[in-house]
């Protein structure tokens, strides 16, 4: 054992960039220098990009006996505990329940803590970090000081590679003296505000929301989460028939098709737990039926117009929301 | 040396390259350029060159390297990639110190595919290990006081379950 010594940086870099998040982690009581390496930027990144283009399956949150897990799956789903990631080691996120996944991005993950005041979080798992992020105060949107922290949103968080940030935006839906509003047609204020992790501050976006969008409510109402996939925040409607998309560089809404005859077809979806993600490096379709999971990918064509095609049943009980780490 | 079935005449060309230890090769051209440092040099000396120098590797890691080389000399068809990837995954199975020298030498020489493959042989080794077990592999020295290397693994306890 002898043999492997003085190794140039460059290699130690390229070896460890291609460890499981895991052994990675375990790694940083090696030495000074080995744990100093992988805190690097550039080996953060070089980490991400090769975990990622060496992964053919998605990492999903799931529920299963009661316990919350997040992990990948390999081809035939089954669970993978390379990829496995723990939230950080404070009390405050551990219990049942006590979080929730806004969305993951290129290496971040982005959480809420249940319970008022709202406070969000960006998570680190390679590297064991966590950052509170500053609350969007009412003043500073310059709204007439009304409270807007119960008011339902949609929300989302993305890596934007156009700016090179890390986004989290939020939707506000409802009008601010309307709490738990169900029905949320005709109540949205057309108004966003976004997080942005260089700037650490937020600030408001007035772009027209498509009219007819009428979001999936989640039960307790308080948000709705989007999924970021290539520097777009995306959101199903919650009749499934079409999803909008947030695009993170220069915010302005799309809205793109289901294929609300296919999903109707093979059953009664179970409300509120469509969810969108990526798969094969596709976004896909997530539709939850009673005793299976279906995936729908969207295949791009020439004309950049994408036509649906069902994939596979997965057979996991509740998925919560999959994850890009 | 048989000529190469290749159509172009200077892929069947000859040239020498001289270990660290003076021990003279010859190969053929098509397979030493795959090493992009030999590449460069024969690009630079054209065809005045009479032996090509490589001080940073031994004859013994030389022959390893060169026999790769050679293997992968042809682009590979659709059909021999199941074959190509199964002998790949043989030539990486080797004993430690040989496969740290052949990646010393991959890199110095400068060929990105092989190097590719070494490095993930060693991640694929070092996967799951230990810190100990990474340690002797790389022959780190642990600078941590006890308390400090605690500390991390207190913060890291997720991984070490």
């Amino acid at each position: 054992m002898e043999a492997m010594m003085r190794c140039p940086t460059e290699l130690m870099f390229d070896i460890f960039s291609r460890l499981p998040s895991k052994t990675l982690a375990r790694s940083k009581c090696v030495s000074k220098l080995v744990r100093a390496m992988i805190a690097d930027p550039i080996f953060v990144s070089m980490h991400h990009d090769r975990s990622v283009s060496n992964r053919s399956s998605c990492i999903t949150q799931f529920i299963r006996n009661n316990q919350t897990c997040i992990s990948s799956f390999n081809e035939e789903f089954a669970i993978s505990n390379d990829f496995m990631i723990k939230l950080p080691d404070d009390d405050n996120f551990h219990g049942d329940n006590v979080i929730n996944i806004i969305g993951s991005s290129n290496g971040l993950l982005c959480f809420t803590k249940k319970g008022l005041p709202l406070c969000t979080y960006l998570w680190n798992p390679s590297m064991g970090v966590a950052k509170k992020l500053p609350h969007p105060f009412v003043t500073d949107l310059g709204l007439d000081g009304q409270d807007w922290s119960s008011s339902f949103h949609l929300t989302g968080f993305g890596f934007d590679r156009e700016s090179d940030d890390y986004k989290l935006v939020q939707i506000i839906f409802e009008k601010p003296d309307r709490r738990y509003a169900y029905d949320c047609r005709g109540y949205a204020y057309d108004i966003s505000r976004i997080y942005s992790l260089k700037t650490n501050s937020w600030r408001l976006v007035k772009s027209k929301l498509w009219n007819d969008f009428e979001p999936c409510i989640s039960d307790p109402p308080t948000h709705t989460s989007g999924t970021c996939f290539k520097d777009s925040l995306y959101w199903v409607s919650g009749d499934l028939k079409f999803m909008m998309s947030f695009i993170l560089s220069n915010d302005l809404f799309e809205t793109i098709s289901l294929p609300s005859n296919q999903i109707l077809e093979q059953g009664k979806p179970l409300p509120y737990l469509t969810r969108i993600g990526s798969l094969e490096k596709s976004l896909a379709l997530f539709v939850q039926y009673q005793n299976a999971t279906r995936v729908w990918f969207l295949k791009e064509s020439k004309d950049g117009v994408g036509s649906w095609t069902k994939g596979f049943d997965i057979d996991l009980g509740f998925l919560a929301c999959p994850i890009d780490l | 040396m048989a000529s190469s079935t290749s159509g172009s005449s200077s892929s069947s060309k000859v040239v020498k390259i001289r270990s660290s230890d003076n021990e003279n090769f010859e190969v053929e051209e098509a397979a030493a350029a795959r090493s992009e440092t030999i590449k460069k040099l024969l690009e630079d000396v054209g065809d005045d060159a009479d032996v090509i120098p490589l001080p940073n590797v031994d004859a013994k890691t030389l022959v390893k390297v060169m026999e790769w080389c050679k293997k992968h000399m042809d682009d590979v068809d659709e059909l021999n990639k199941e074959e190509m990837k199964t002998w790949d995954a043989e030539f990486v199975d080797m004993d430690q110190s040989c496969l740290y020298n052949v990646l010393l030498a991959a890199n110095f020489l400068n060929i990105k595919e092989l190097l590719d493959q070494l490095t993930q042989k060693v991640a694929d080794m070092i996967k799951g290990k230990s810190p100990e077990e990474i340690r002797a592999t790389f022959n780190i020295k642990n600078d941590f006081t006890p308390e400090e290397e605690a500390e991390i693994r207190k913060q890291n306890a997720w991984a070490f379950e």
